[in-house]
């Protein structure tokens, strides 16, 4: 009996303390409810004043006055001032930037990205970039070491705005070993400054060590780079992944590499053979109808399309030599294939 | 301590251990929403996009949807993605839905090399529009829904296929947020979200639904996919990397729920092959039910039951198989004991309880302490997923009337939830039922 009631009273003061949390949760939430709402009203004010400025100096010069910038209004400030960037070029951008330097936007955001919050830190990062503050420079760099991706993306990208020669010497090795950026995203990033990183890249290919080698080779192909022929047979020669092979093969666009890349017409790993077929369709000869007859009847369904699809795009075959070809295929899967291939590019 | 009182603390001590494992995983979603408020007030800001999205085919089931084919066909056509193939798979219709199809898209035959990955009924002719480059219609014997999408997983030719019915919309944007965990993980393999708009109207009844959703829909399955162990997904709409479904032998044929067990099959796979891998809930409303097609709560109450007990079914040997994450047991374990069996046990500790006080075995001051602490832990439960939508999405979501959510968090404890656990009880009762006459045909 004795026992009961003890765990009873267990009982009572554990649901009294989940009660306790749980008020202590209502108040923390009406609490937000309510700073929420101030911020939206704080915010309304700030565009009330600034929205109207900031617009005008797409068509004119900067105001000689500007008011002041309060304390509370820097973070709407730099959330505006950097959409507003994201759409003007030229003229309208370097009034933009202006204003910003008038309001002495450079040294907060540089003491937020020391010591802000994280939402502080990532739009000073972003701002940063955009005013090309040199003297930011090694703070940036110590955010492209951060655990967080989105922060050290864009204090990448800030890096290669402020000086993309710079930032390709010091920054390509990070670039290419930081798997948590996305590739497409730095294909974004480097499309302005490819000038500044193509040579960085291509050391980093010779270097047949290089562990990087795939990720670099899909940079190239999502900047649709090209490169020297030297540069892609030394990859050709030296690859030692299959994955490497791939993407050397995707990106090749020169005909002086054919010799060397036509092997690979027969190589083991299908997923080869897949690119080596779509290669041949970008630069292949007349000679390479013979080498992707045979793979139509490949033991895989994507090596078949991809080389049905080369035929079918080499500019010197007709669409009555493709169906003669077909025609007078043995073999029941390429038949198919070719006629799927021909059915799509039938004009609807 | 005598048997009944036995039987009061064994009632007490599993709704406390449901309420506190729930609020442990509103923890573990704490550590995926960290960044989401922030994120939410920089969704405003320029974003990196490239175009280089990976390419995804949706697979469409029609049957015998003569009426809403085209239009189904017309919205997915019309959703925001770079590189987006359309596949409508046409599962054996005796009604014009085929006709429809041909003549919105003034469909012509084509002759494709069809490739059998996964075995389905057969597919009698396939079609490409000559409208729109990106579509194409398979019309097969019928075969049901996984039948279909199966069929339509053979034909695509992207690495990433999203299957889904008619009865779903999709929000325009959502094949982003679907996508967005392969872009940033390349050992992604499935990614999916959730259906409910999480929002609500002036109605109790919406902010008790809405309150539930959160805790159900939205934080429960955020924290298991913070430790990369989320077994079902509360939403059919699922991106999936299409070698991957293939692997795990695509969606099951003989279920009436396609999508139960997919998830937990993709799972079992990957930790046999000892493989990196991850399964992402992306924490976002992807779409809606059609209202036409809208279930009542009970129905989706029951549905979800359903989903959940097949899932279970289909996959028990995770209790006892050797290479799995401890994790996934864990995941496996919560849904046994909480989603399962969860509102049988339920009910069974409330009525117990009543009875026992009823009977003058347990005092009505035991009565009422039970209470205070199943309501109590329900509560703290209930506005833990409230506070920390508001601290993770009170950006995006403007909620209205915060006192009224309040009481709504409040009431959900004093009915709506036992409510939902009776209706899933009844659910369990009757697959059992369902199951047993199964099992006796066959004997």
């Amino acid at each position: 009996m004795h026992s009961f009631h003890t765990c009873l009273q267990v009982l009572f003061w554990l649901g009294i303390l989940a009660f306790g949390l749980a008020m202590a949760m209502a108040a923390a939430f009406l609490y937000l409810q309510a700073s929420s709402r101030r911020s939206s009203q704080e915010e309304l004010v700030f565009l009330h004043a600034w929205r109207p400025l900031l617009l005008g100096s797409f068509h004119s010069a900067v105001p000689a006055a500007l008011p002041v910038l309060e304390r509370a209004h820097r973070l709407h400030f730099l959330k505006l001032w950097n959409r507003l960037m994201q759409d003007s070029q030229g003229e309208a951008a370097e009034r933009l930037i202006a204003i910003a330097h008038a309001v002495a936007c450079a040294p907060f955001c540089r003491r937020y990205l020391r010591q802000g919050n994280r939402i502080e830190r990532l739009l000073a990062t972003l701002t940063l970039g955009r005013l090309r503050d040199h003297i930011a420079w090694d703070d940036l760099v110590n955010q492209t070491l951060a655990a967080d991706p989105q922060a050290s993306l864009l204090a990448f990208h800030a890096l290669v705005r402020i000086d993309a020669e710079i930032a390709a010497q010091q920054l390509t090795p990070l670039m290419l070993a930081r798997k948590d950026w996305p590739v497409a995203q730095l294909a974004s990033i480097l499309q302005p400054a490819q000038a500044a990183f193509i040579p960085v890249m291509i050391d980093v290919l010779q270097d047949s060590r290089a562990v990087h080698i795939p990720r670099t080779l899909r940079l190239i192909e999502a900047l649709r780079l090209s490169l020297p022929q030297a540069s892609i047979r030394h990859v050709l020669d030296t690859a030692d992944s299959t994955e490497a092979l791939i993407g050397t093969l995707r990106i090749i666009n020169d005909v002086g590499l054919l010799p060397q890349a036509r092997a690979y017409l027969r190589h083991e790993d299908w997923r080869v053979r897949v690119q080596a077929a779509r290669m041949l369709g970008r630069i292949g000869e007349h000679a390479d109808v013979n080498r992707l007859i045979p793979l139509l009847a490949d033991a895989q369904w994507w090596v078949r399309y991809r080389a049905a699809q080369a035929l079918a795009g080499m500019p010197f075959m007709s669409r009555a030599e493709m169906e003669l070809l077909r025609n007078n295929l043995s073999d029941r899967f390429a038949r198919d294939m070719l006629s799927q291939v021909l059915a799509e590019r039938k004009p609807a | 301590m005598t048997p009944a009182a036995l039987l009061f603390f064994g009632s007490a001590a599993y709704i406390g251990l449901a309420h506190g494992s729930e609020l442990l995983l509103h923890l573990a979603a704490c550590a995926g929403l960290r960044k989401a408020e922030e994120s939410g007030m920089l969704a405003e800001l320029p974003q990196l996009h490239s175009d280089l999205e990976p390419p995804i085919t949706l697979v469409l089931h029609v049957h015998d949807n003569a009426a809403r084919a085209a239009a189904c066909t017309r919205a997915l056509l019309a959703l925001h993605y770079p590189s987006l193939e359309v596949i409508v798979v046409n599962d054996g219709s005796q009604d014009r839905t085929m006709e429809a199809l041909r003549d919105a898209f003034e469909l012509l035959p084509f002759p494709e090399a069809y490739r059998i990955q996964l075995p389905t009924q057969p597919v009698t002719q396939i079609y490409r529009s000559t409208r729109h480059a990106n579509l194409r219609v398979l019309d097969k014997q019928a075969g049901g829904c996984a039948d279909a999408w199966n069929a339509g997983i053979n034909a695509a030719r992207t690495p990433l296929v999203c299957c889904i019915d008619c009865d779903i919309s999709l929000q325009p944007d959502s094949l982003h947020s679907l996508a967005l965990p392969f872009l940033a993980d390349a050992d992604t393999i499935a990614s999916t979200g959730a259906l409910s708009k999480f929002s609500h109207d002036d109605r109790t009844w919406s902010r008790l639904a809405f309150v539930s959703a959160l805790r159900t829909q939205l934080f429960a399955p955020l924290g298991w996919s913070a430790l990369n162990a989320l077994l079902v997904a509360p939403s059919g709409v699922q991106l999936l990397r299409k070698e991957a479904v293939i692997e795990a032998g695509g969606y099951q044929i003989s279920r009436t729920v396609p999508e139960a067990g997919l998830l937990m099959r993709l799972h079992v796979l990957a930790n046999e092959k000892q493989q990196p891998y991850r399964i992402v809930f992306v924490g976002e409303a992807l779409g809606s039910r059609q209202p036409l097609l809208q279930q009542t709560a009970s129905e989706r109450c029951r549905t979800w039951q359903r989903i959940l007990l097949r899932s279970a079914c289909s996959q028990r040997a995770l209790l006892w198989r050797c290479q799995v994450r401890w994790q996934l047991r864990l995941a496996f374990v919560f849904l046994l004991l909480f989603e399962c069996l969860g509102p049988l046990l339920e009910v069974a500790s409330y009525a117990w309880v009543a009875v026992a006080t009823a009977t003058g075995l347990i005092s009505s001051q035991a009565c009422m302490i039970f209470l205070l602490f199943a309501v109590g832990t329900g509560t703290l439960l209930s506005l833990s997923a409230l506070l920390l939508d508001a601290l993770s999405f009170r950006q995006a979501r403007k909620l209205s009337e915060p006192r009224k959510l309040l009481a709504a968090a409040v009431m959900e404890n004093l009915g709506y939830r036992q409510m939902r656990a009776w209706w899933r009880t009844v659910e369990l009762a009757s697959s059992l039922r369902r199951a047993r006459a199964a099992g006796m045909t066959r004997a």
